[in-house]
């Protein structure tokens, strides 16, 4: 029988999938803009519960208590990796340092968690950041290529999702801890999760309890925020912009500000998604998890299955997918093993591993070439604009009529 | 220390070469079909791959000896044989009936983005699955590559055969297929159609035809060049094909993405740029502070800095620039 925390854990995953769709589907069902590089925008919200809200933190605390980072050089473990580094120096390159990091972000968990105000501060930071980096990153990597074809557009977001993540990141080890493990803050009030833990049935922690509460409020949040853009004269400017580029600039509209706006907007919230994603499912963040395979691809696959521009159907795409893709990993491996060990080869764990994930990147990869052939427009289709009601448009009318009169 | 040293400079060669083949490549099925090939890189995988496997399969113990060198001519027409009727595929089977139904660009992008995923976990499985006879599983093996090592007595350097054979290779490719574009009737009537598809059509070329020779000669220049990539791999992992696409966009998006011999230069500038740029960097480092940079492990970072550059810059690329205005505009400042 699968156990509770584990389904729990599940659905913080599911969710944080469903945003990452509904943020997808603003930017390439509405707007139009093929973003291949969503990795990097969820990457950037997790590295800002991670390697960037630590460093707050460490200031934050030494500012409340001038002796931490002075405690830091002296006692062990961190005295033999922080040795007589200068204060910057420790905020800047030292934080991200396994040997440093694997200890300091408990301590800092435990401090935050004591007080409140400090664990509002660092959970504020956190969002803002997050919004921020997401925000100011999407803005840069389209500028290059805003007033270009959306292939070009395209090609642009792959390449810096792939540079910046898988190179930069992945790298260089200050910046996120590049080729080992961050761990990140849980900045949850201590209270709070001890009362949880009463609450809670055995097993689950509160820190995943939390988190999914955070998934559900966020997932319904962006919900409620795509669809009312998707409705609004906006979208219609978006869903114009998406269909005929050239009939929109005619009207007077200007595409590269509308497209860098949209891709704020969806990158700020996928960069949210990443935060959830830490938060509730993952802690341990390292940049060469985020890959294009799981954080581009299979948001791809379940937007075009459930149905480009209709945020409910994306979301049930995402439904579909997420539990098509957990069922494959469970069933892959035995069946797998069998039909292996009749023609009589030998499996080892590593090779069940890579079954698994090749079974699924293969299977979602047709998936989205058979909808393309066969039904492109999805489960659910895309609904015409809704308009305002006929007697609010007579009102209207018959408001600017005796206004210019 | 050098800023360079002629073996650094025979890789770079070596490396733009093999850019310059596969840009050209993605070009010239952006030129035809208008469709951004995203598994350009995965193609030139399934090219290493199957030399790779080719290579494990005859090796005979020792580098060298005839059977050894027939390799280096059977593998690569081998590799480009199978890649190539992989892209014709690709096109034929997949492409053509979605732009048929009216799938727009971004679809079709789409599915070649799909697709690069699913060729690439198919090769991850065979790779994981063949049991390799002589250097254990193919992926991720430590040992010494299959590649010859070469001394040139000129220049006093060992050189991998195979980087010394690719930037020949494609020199001759290049020439004889700008014979075969300006001198065969089916050349001329294939820049026909990627001049005018419409006019074409009404003048009887067969455009089908065209397209899926143009998507054939891609794959097939695509799986030239990973095979003479992969002599010196002692094994392959497909995932990298991830982080070389954008190398190959690099080239393309340099030569403009309109013209080939646009494609060739910006493959060639790139490739080379990426082995160069990083050692010259470190090298100059060295001279000045006496310190060593490990730098050469971010050299894809170049691929990147060149998109930013021409797409802001000049995002016609290097086609797009009128190169007679230019040497005119500088001769009169100078």
């Amino acid at each position: 029988m699968v156990e509770l925390p584990i389904i729990l854990m599940e659905l913080a995953n599911m969710l944080v999938f469903i945003i990452v769709v509904l943020a997808l589907n603003l930017m390439a069902g509405y707007a139009g803009i093929p973003n291949l590089g969503m990795a990097l925008f969820v990457y950037i919200g997790a590295f800002a519960v991670a390697g960037l809200s630590v460093r707050f933190a460490i200031i934050l605390v030494n500012i409340l208590n001038p002796d931490f980072i002075e405690m830091m050089r002296v006692t062990p473990p961190y005295k033999y990796a922080v040795g007589e580094s200068s204060i910057l120096d420790i905020i800047l390159f030292k934080v991200t340092d396994p040997a440093v990091n694997r200890h300091l972000v408990p301590e800092l968990n435990s401090i935050i968690g004591d007080s409140i105000p400090l664990s509002i501060m660092i959970l504020t930071f956190i969002l803002a950041s997050a919004i921020a980096l997401g925000a100011t990153l999407g803005l840069i990597v389209s500028f290059t290529a805003v007033r270009l074809r959306e292939d070009y557009l395209a090609i642009v977001l792959l390449a810096f999702s792939e540079m910046l993540v898988q190179v930069f990141f992945a790298q260089v080890d200050w910046v996120a801890g590049g080729r080992y493990n961050t761990w990140a803050l849980t900045p949850w009030p201590q209270k709070l999760s001890q009362s949880l833990g009463n609450l809670l049935p055995s097993g689950v922690k509160p820190e995943l309890f939390i988190g999914l509460i955070v998934a559900i409020i966020l997932a319904i949040t962006t919900l409620i925020y795509t669809e009312r853009i998707a409705n609004s004269p906006m979208g219609r400017v978006l869903r114009a912009m998406r269909d005929d580029d050239l009939a929109l600039t005619s009207y007077g509209r200007d595409i590269a500000k509308i497209r860098l706006k949209v891709m704020m907007v969806g990158s700020s919230i996928a960069a949210l998604a990443g935060v959830v994603y830490v938060l509730s499912v993952q802690p341990v963040v390292k940049a060469t998890d985020y890959t294009r395979v799981t954080w581009t691809f299979i948001p791809w696959a379940m937007m075009i299955l459930g149905g480009i521009a209709n945020n409910w159907g994306v979301i049930i795409g995402a439904v579909i997918v997420y539990i098509g893709r957990k069922l494959i990993e469970i069933l892959a491996p035995p069946a797998f093993t069998t039909i292996l060990s009749l023609i009589g080869v030998e499996v080892t764990g590593a090779t069940i591993d890579i079954v698994k994930a090749v079974t699924v990147n293969i299977l979602v990869g047709v998936i989205i070439i058979l909808v393309l052939y066969l039904k492109p427009e999805g489960i659910v289709p895309e609904k015409p604009s809704k308009t305002l009601p006929r007697k609010t448009l007579n009102s209207l009318i018959e408001k600017f009529r005796g206004s210019s009169s | 220390m050098p800023i360079l040293s002629i073996d650094f400079l025979i890789n770079g060669l070596a490396s733009g070469a093999a850019l310059a083949l596969l840009c050209l490549g993605l070009t010239l099925t952006y030129m035809t079909t208008r469709v951004p090939n995203f598994a350009h890189a995965t193609i030139a995988v399934v090219g290493a791959v199957v030399t790779l496997l080719l290579l494990d399969w005859v090796y005979i113990g020792l580098r060298g000896g005839a059977v050894y060198y027939t390799l280096y001519i059977v593998a690569p027409i081998l590799s480009a044989l199978i890649a190539g009727l992989l892209a014709l595929t690709i096109y034929i089977a997949i492409l053509r009936p979605l732009s048929k139904k009216g799938i727009g660009i971004i679809g079709l992008m789409i599915a070649t983005f799909a697709l690069d995923i699913i060729i690439n976990n198919i090769l991850t499985l065979i790779l994981h699955l063949t049991p390799s006879k002589y250097i254990g599983k193919l992926i991720g093996a430590s040992v010494k590559g299959y590649g010859v090592l070469v001394y040139i007595p000129i220049l006093d350097v060992n050189i991998y055969l195979s980087r010394l054979l690719l930037p020949i290779i494609a020199v001759i490719l290049t020439i004889s297929l700008h014979l075969y574009m300006t001198r065969t009737k089916f050349g001329i009537a294939m820049r026909a159609s990627i001049e005018n598809p419409q006019l074409a059509k009404a003048l009887g070329i067969n455009v089908d035809l065209v397209y899926a020779i143009s998507w054939f000669l891609s794959g097939s220049l695509a799986g030239l060049a990973g095979s003479f990539l992969a002599f010196e791999f002692p094994g392959i992992n497909p995932a990298i094909a991830y982080l070389y696409i954008v190398s190959i966009f690099a080239g393309s998006i340099l030569g403009g993405l309109s013209s080939m011999y646009g494609a060739l230069a910006g493959g060639l500038v790139v490739g080379v740029s990426e082995v160069l740029i990083p050692v010259m960097i470190q090298n100059i480092y060295y001279t000045i502070t006496g310190s060593i940079i490990d730098i050469i492990r971010y050299q894809k970072f170049i691929s990147l800095l060149i998109i930013i550059i021409v797409l802001l810059v000049a995002p016609q690329g290097l086609a797009g620039v009128s190169w007679r205005n230019l040497l005119a505009r500088v001769v009169r400042v100078g």
